[in-house]
């Protein structure tokens, strides 16, 4: 975790654009608690007087006092209304602009680490938790302390001893106590909040293991552990509740102390007629007074452990790297797909193993090529590496005569057209996930390139055509349904080199077919790189690279690979890949793996 | 049930289990308020006294020393209250989170399937956490709030009955002002709730699907839409807020007047001589803790507001029908395979108005293997549920060894069984602890001895710390394939007397497949099983092949047979063989 210190800058240079704002507001708030402890006094004085004057026969002003009276409430009722709203506007902008640099931020990182659902949801609790850093934290400390040492000055021109007493006491009470209660509870706390998260784990394993725990009869003890970690849980709160009840009786012990130690050194001031008998009444309430600002403090230690461990976790995504490094001085974009890959090599973390390795070839405009391989054996990465979600360790790729480094990844991915093994669909329109890939196409290209993948009667039939929503609260489409969408997408983009990865997943053959002799005529004049499993379709390809191993086995066409490469003929194993259920017109429904973006979202 | 089950009435029903916390707190804090009453008692008497007798500090000390031991008596009821109300709050989130472990055992993995699983844990977890709020603030809350004003009145009454009224006037008018707006900020706030649920939805999306807006350029359009979206929430937030903000200020201004008016009416009293300081100062001490719980009650409130939306989906949990089965028999089992009879058996799933199994006839022999083949929502998972018995057929007959299901103990039908899900599950834990899962007793020796067997030795030895790598959610990322076979070895651990398979449909590479379908050849052997295939090579394999369609078996028969009769499963090869061609 960052100091205390370091953190208080962050925030503060993230509250910089609004600080008209939060400074306005505390000002306010300040002449609210002001006004409200000033009324207490201020009556107190009057009915004393009036009392006084009651005694003594003697008339007395009193349109003044209770004009005072009816403008404080005024000023207190309606200060606390326009501090409310001042802060309040003030924070959500300041949560926009927090949500937009935090987006900032992770956008050129690397894709792997943003897989974790659970993270990101994280991520955006921990945004709405920094709205306490303002209105929990800086606001009301500032405003405590601002009217406690008001209070204590006023009580100073009457008597140092009450000053001296009451800020001993009330610092204690507002500062220490909290400070110490806080310190006190980081332990129970941080175990509190441990003990949950690990109850909640055990109880989504719980939940989505149901019937194959009942099966194997092992329910009551994984049942038996949720139950001690809930009881756990409850545990640690209680220790967290016995501080807080400590505190807070200790608060109100102190407060009230202040009470009594005032009366003390007051009644013998006048006594000896140093004090005017009844400032005796406003005095006691004035130090009641106190207490609202005092109780405005122990929520900001509390507010202050919450925020520090979201901004620990949001502040951890500066120092992670990108991705990929942008050149400085970006040379023009390529003119042409003339690629070539001299010794690649990649790894996605310094200890991980080699993703790719050695990988010598070239790749000339308008070529078509397949990349097929055994699971894992590199193929993702050779394309990310084109797509630069991924950086190069050994060797170089040059487009164009240029290493790809030189050029801004925006100006590479502009040229290229891709569906990724997992297509990712917004929750949103269909229109508006076929639109991302050419926002401003209109809606002719658009039908056009649904209809080359395939999707446009698909779409047609929908419930409300391609303003049908998709994803959770929309309408569940199908694997080989939300590939041919991505496939359209891409499309849409009319790029010279397009790059599909593993476009027949999902599609039953006869689908598949009609397809891809579609994709085959309107890509003809195209670089084209395609990844698949599907062996079928890669017969016709008049290159097919053979990956395995992280290493480049192979590279020819079907003929020569079949005679003389061992890995292509293992991979044509035909037998084993014939499937019974490839007839059904919905053979991708459920049957490929969800997208691990989709299925982490269950517990988002 | 006698009552209707809204959330609110079960709330309040629960609140049994906790009478004794919550009555302890509710006298705890009256006591507590009672003395603070007693206190600002002490404090008029040590004011007057100082103010109109010119009295000595040892005078008055005496006072003062009662006013010490005062304090300290309400910070010591102010600590027990605390605990008491805690206590409430633990005493219910245990019982009831057990209760809801319980339920949802009971109610079975259709239930199950059809509810959202971040929802159901998210109701364990945070859900059960919010009725806290409920039985620790809300109940002792309502009361106190009845009780200290009528304590305070009644204390004012006697000595100025001209303030008391003016409390008693404007004190009704509070909560009837904060339930009046409250109902109408509720409204807004729940439209202001889905603003917000749309916006974080937004922004999640945005998230998850980055790597999309990357390659297509679209990241700084993604950034100015946040933006837009974030800045238009603010703004319908701001419009709610400010309303809300105006009935706070309504309620506020409200008390302060009052107070400002028992000010104003005691002062010129005082002048007048028609009562004493010391009463008067003591009505205005009173006056703001007249109003302080009233005001109190809008945070109660809204606590309560939670609880209920809460509670509902505990409700909805608690009324489900839950699966039983109330066999007892336990010797229908012997030491070998045993013969599974299913006579017209038919399911159909809550909700649907089509079955799922529409009458199945079939006899599986001691250790025979079944295919099942069929396209998807032919009903062969559903089957497969059927022998796991984790639904139970509405009609027709399941037996075992010639004895209904029904009748059978359903634990002892499940020591004999194995299942290896087309998505098995990896626990939180080690490879081992998942294993283990099939026989809790099994040595390591067992354990590799079953992942050879199941083509799985290979990648497990290869982990980094092998059978204790911990594999789940956080874990080690397995293939499909892989986890399949992880599942197998556990089936082999179990050594089960029927297995129930569903293998998986997703694309392997040629190797994997190879493996898989061994490691079921070699499972098959010496039990009974029903494997729901999707590879010609597994299904030659079998016994017996039965076919699918509608939730009706239409053809049955050996590979050769069903391929000569030229029907479904005819065409199904044809199909997957032109794919391999």
């Amino acid at each position: 975790m960052n100091s205390l210190g370091s953190d208080l800058r962050w925030w503060l240079r993230l509250a910089r654009p609004y600080a008209g704002a939060f400074a306005l507001g505390v000002a306010v708030s300040i002449v609210t608690v002001s006004a409200n402890m000033a009324l207490l006094a201020v009556a107190g004085w009057f009915i004393a007087s009036m009392a006084a004057a009651g005694l003594a026969g003697a008339g007395m002003n009193y349109f003044t006092p209770a004009a005072v009276i009816r403008g404080l409430a005024i000023v207190r009722t309606g200060g606390r209304y326009l501090e409310r709203l001042i802060t309040h506007d003030a924070t959500l902008r300041l949560l926009t602009g927090l949500r937009v640099w935090f987006y900032r931020q992770i956008e050129p990182l690397s894709t792997v680490d943003m897989r974790n659902g659970d993270l990101l949801a994280r991520v955006r609790a921990d945004i709405d938790t920094l709205d306490h850093v303002y209105l929990r934290l800086i606001a009301p400390v500032t405003v405590g302390l601002a009217c406690l040492l008001g209070a204590v000055a006023v009580m100073w021109l009457y008597s140092p001893a009450v000053a001296h007493v009451n800020l001993a006491l009330l610092g204690v009470a507002g500062i220490a106590l909290p400070g110490l209660t806080y310190r006190l509870g980081r332990a129970p706390g941080a175990a509190a909040v441990d003990t949950s998260a690990r109850m909640k784990a055990a109880a989504v394993d719980w939940v989505e293991g149901l019937g194959e725990l009942t099966v194997f009869g092992a329910l009551e003890p994984r049942r038996e552990t949720i139950d001690a970690l809930s009881r756990d849980w409850i545990a640690h709160q209680k220790q967290l509740s016995k501080l807080s009840g400590l505190s807070s009786a200790g608060v109100l012990l102190l407060t009230n102390l202040a009470l009594v130690g005032t009366a003390c050194f007051l009644v013998p001031l006048i006594r000896s007629g140093a004090l005017q008998p009844v400032d005796f009444a406003p005095l006691i309430l004035l130090v009641m007074g106190c207490f609202e600002a005092v109780a405005l403090m122990p929520g900001a230690w509390q507010a202050l452990g919450q925020a520090r461990a979201a901004t620990a976790r949001l502040r951890a995504f500066e120092d992670r790297r990108p991705a990929v490094a942008e050149p400085a001085h970006p040379a023009p974009p390529p003119a042409c797909e003339a690629i070539r890959f001299d010794h690649v090599g990649t790894r996605y973390q310094a200890d991980d193993t080699w993703a790719l390795r050695e990988v010598t070839l070239t790749i000339a405009p308008g070529e078509h090529i397949a990349v097929v391989g055994p699971s894992g054996a590199g193929k993702t990465t050779f394309v990310n590496l084109l797509l630069r979600l991924a950086e190069i360790r050994e060797g170089e790729i040059r487009w164009d005569g240029r290493p790809l480094s030189a050029y801004r990844a925006a100006d590479l991915r502009a040229r290229i057209a891709f569906v990724p093994q997992r297509v990712y669909l917004f929750h949103t329109s269909v229109r508006e996930n076929l639109l991302v890939g050419r926002p401003e196409a209109t809606a002719e290209d658009m039908i056009a390139a649904a209809d080359v993948a395939g999707i446009h009667d698909d779409i047609m039939a929908l419930p409300e055509g391609y303003d049908t929503l998709v994803g959770e609260e929309g309408l569940r489409l199908s694997g080989g349904q939300i590939r041919r969408i991505g496939i359209a997408r891409a499309l849409l983009r009319d790029t010279p080199l397009v790059i599909l990865d593993e476009p027949f997943e999902g599609l039953d053959m006869r689908t598949a077919a009609r397809l891809w002799s579609r994709l085959e005529r309107h890509l003809a004049d195209r670089t084209l790189i395609v990844v698949s499993h599907d062996l079928a379709r890669v017969h016709d390809f008049a290159r097919i690279l053979v990956l395995e191993n992280a290493g480049l086995v192979a590279d020819g066409d079907h003929a020569t690979l079949v005679r003389h490469c061992e890995t292509y003929r293992r991979l044509q194993g035909a037998y084993f890949n014939r499937r019974l259920d490839r007839h059904a017109p919905d053979a991708g429904r459920g049957e490929t793996a969800p997208t691990p973006e989709l299925s982490l979202r269950r517990h988002a | 049930m006698p009552q209707p089950n809204t959330s609110a009435a079960w709330l309040k029903r629960e609140s049994d289990i906790v009478r004794r916390p919550v009555s302890r707190a509710i006298a705890i804090e009256s006591a507590g308020g009672v003395l603070m009453i007693a206190q600002a008692a002490v404090l008029a008497h040590v004011a007057d006294a100082a103010i109109f007798d010119g009295a000595a500090l040892t005078a008055i000390l005496p006072w003062l020393v009662g006013l010490f031991l005062l304090i300290g008596l309400r910070a010591i009821l102010s600590y027990a209250g605390e605990q008491a109300r805690f206590a409430a709050g633990a005493t219910i989130k245990a019982v009831v989170r057990e209760r809801l472990l319980r339920t949802i055992e009971r109610l079975g993995v259709v239930w199950q399937r059809r509810m959202p699983s971040g929802d159901l844990v998210e109701t364990l977890t945070e859900g059960v956490e919010k009725l806290e709020a409920y039985y620790g603030r809300y109940l002792s809350q309502t009361a106190v709030a009845v009780l200290l004003p009528l304590a305070i009145l009644a204390v004012i009454m006697p000595i100025d009955w001209l303030s008391g009224l003016v409390l008693l006037a404007t004190a009704p008018l509070i909560p009837v002002f904060m339930i009046f707006i409250g109902k109408g900020a509720e409204k807004l706030n729940q439209r202001q709730w889905r603003r917000m649920g749309v916006l974080s939805g937004h922004f999640l999306d945005a998230l998850q699907g980055l790597t999309t807006l990357r390659i297509f350029n679209l990241g700084a359009r993604e950034a100015r839409l946040i933006e837009r979206l974030s800045d238009d929430y603010r703004r319908s937030t701001m419009a709610v807020l400010r309303v809300a903000f105006l009935s706070s200020l309504v309620l506020e201004f409200l008390a302060t007047v009052s107070i400002a008016l028992v000010a104003v009416l005691i002062g010129f009293r005082l002048m007048w001589g028609q009562i004493g300081f010391e009463a008067g100062f003591l009505v205005l001490l009173l006056a703001p803790e007249f109003y302080l719980p009233l005001r109190n009650m809008g945070s109660v409130y809204h606590a309560r507001m939670e609880a209920i939306a809460a509670a509902e989906r505990m409700v909805e949990i608690f009324d489900a029908p839950a699966l039983e089965w109330p066999g007892t028999r336990r010797d229908v089992f012997a030491d070998a395979p045993p013969r599974v009879t299913l006579a017209a058996l038919g399911y159909t799933y809550p909700g649907s108005d089509r079955p799922a199994l529409a009458g199945i006839d079939l006899d599986i022999a001691a250790g025979e293997t079944i295919a099942v083949v069929g396209a998807s929502g032919a009903g062969k998972s559903t089957l497969a549920l059927a022998l796991l018995g984790l639904i139970r057929a509405d009609r027709g007959d399941l037996r075992i060894n010639g004895a209904p299901l029904e009748t059978i103990a359903i634990e002892r039908w499940r020591e004999q069984l194995a299942w290896v899900p087309q998505q098995p599950r990896l626990f939180h834990g080690s490879v081992r602890d998942n294993l283990l899962l099939g026989d809790a007793a099994a040595n390591d020796d067992a354990l590799w001895s079953a992942l050879d067997r199941a083509q799985a030795r290979d990648f497990v030895a290869a982990l980094p710390r092998g059978l204790d790598t911990p594999v789940g959610e956080r874990g080690q990322r397995l293939s499909g394939g892989q986890v399949q076979r992880l599942a197998i070895a556990r089936a082999f651990v179990r050594n089960a007397r029927f297995v129930v398979v569903d293998e998986i449909s997703a694309h392997l590479d040629a190797e994997n497949e190879r493996r898989l379908v061994t490691a079921l050849e070699a499972l098959a052997q010496g039990r009974g099983m029903l494997l729901i295939a999707h590879r010609l090579a597994s299904v030659a394999h079998a016994d017996r092949i039965v076919v699918m369609d509608g939730g009706r078996i239409v053809e049955q028969g050996r590979h050769e047979q069903l391929l000569a009769h030229g029907g479904v499963y005819a065409r199904l090869a044809s199909d997957s063989r032109t794919i391999a061609a």
